[in-house]
């Protein structure tokens, strides 16, 4: 599956960054000729190949390599059609698993071998009264400090090693999505034309507050 | 020795666990995507976002394309569309700073909410509160934007912006 995405990416001539995220360099897919925007200025969601979704990269380049039929092989499916829509999504949710999976195995492995290890234990303490606030023991500061460097898969993986009560995991998860993988998208906003460090303290600090407003509030219901 | 064991058995434990829930999650994902998009209800929800955007966050229906793809699919995807529509129709500053905030906030819902809830996190609080918090967030701070500018223009009256 994947040798073949890389090979159609190599075919139509897009590259493709290993994590999904990668900001530069999925932008000349998603402004690709999929997106294109109706004259009232809404998003025609248009007929399908290369139309961005979720860890796409691989996707996209992959259905530029099959419209274009660079990689030989069999025929491109017809890109209306249900069975093809079906293919393509089965393929393209494959890529992208494996491109996770990638990512957040490392990420669990390394967790838990500092766990293992005490090291987790003493940054728990130094981060005890922050985590505190919202309602999170200390040790939830690693899966937080990870998603914030890495992304998100990365941070789950890291969650993966402590063991945590539904409350906590919903709080986390909060603080997480607002703030994550600040590095890559910082880049992104800094690319639209606005200050990619402010943007990552605000995710950081809004992301916190978020995440303390939504632990007082479930502590109340 | 019995420790290594121990670690490398809870961690290809918990590591197939983590892969198991991913799979569970991403592929139906991927696959329900690719079939609802282009579709006529996908459509029209995407022009439903246009008028809620439009009127509750103060942005124009220019906004409406890169926050309903950031939003849906993640923040390169829709920061792209933001560079691209700035250069292609020359968007205003506050504009793009509020579609900024707005998706910084809250963006690739579905995919990312979804793996949190494959781990057990309540999908209301994820989605919905987090939602709402983008849209008060973007509304306050556009609103601070705004003052923070006409202060300092009145401050030192240069050149119009």
């Amino acid at each position: 599956m994947r040798e073949r995405g890389q090979g159609a990416a190599a075919g139509g001539g897009r590259g493709r960054a290993p994590d999904r995220a990668a900001g530069p360099s999925s932008e000349a897919a998603a402004a690709g000729p999929g997106y294109g925007t109706a004259p009232d200025g809404t998003a025609g969601p248009s007929s399908g190949d290369a139309v961005p979704s979720p860890g796409a990269d691989a996707r996209v380049a992959g259905a530029a390599g099959e419209a274009c039929a660079c990689g030989g092989g069999e025929p491109a499916p017809d890109p209306r059609s249900f069975r093809g829509d079906l293919r393509r999504g089965l393929r393209a949710g494959l890529v992208t698993f494996w491109d996770l999976v990638k990512m957040m195995v490392p990420a669990y492995f390394l967790a838990l071998l500092l766990e293992r290890l005490g090291v987790i234990d003493v940054l728990a303490r130094g981060a005890e009264p922050v985590m505190s606030l919202l309602g999170l023991p200390g040790e939830a500061a690693v899966p937080l400090v990870v998603g914030y460097v890495l992304n998100v898969y990365a941070a789950l993986g890291a969650m993966q090693a402590l063991s945590l009560s539904a409350q906590q995991v919903t709080v986390l998860a909060i603080a997480v999505l607002i703030g994550h993988n600040l590095l890559v998208e910082g880049v992104v906003l800094q690319r639209a034309g606005m200050n990619g460090v402010a943007f990552g303290v605000l995710r950081i600090l809004a992301g916190l507050a978020a995440a303390g407003i939504a632990n007082l509030l479930m502590g109340m219901l | 020795m019995d420790a290594v064991e121990e670690f490398l058995g809870s961690f290809l434990l918990g590591a197939g666990d983590l892969a198991l829930r991913m799979l569970v999650i991403v592929v139906p994902i991927m696959v329900l995507m690719e079939v609802v998009e282009g579709t006529r209800p996908f459509r029209a929800f995407v022009r439903a976002w246009a008028r809620l955007v439009g009127r509750w966050l103060g942005m124009s229906e220019r906004a409406a394309a890169p926050t309903v793809i950031g939003f849906l699919f993640g923040l390169a995807y829709g920061g792209s569309l933001i560079v691209r529509d700035t250069r292609r129709h020359s968007l205003r500053r506050r504009q793009v700073f509020q579609m900024s905030v707005f998706l910084s906030m809250v963006h690739a819902v579905v995919e990312d909410s979804l793996i949190f809830v494959a781990v057990g996190a309540s999908a209301f609080w994820i989605v919905v509160y987090r939602c709402v918090w983008a849209a008060a967030v973007t509304v306050v701070l556009g609103a601070v934007a705004v003052a923070v500018v006409e202060r300092r223009r009145e401050q030192r009256p240069g050149p119009a912006a």
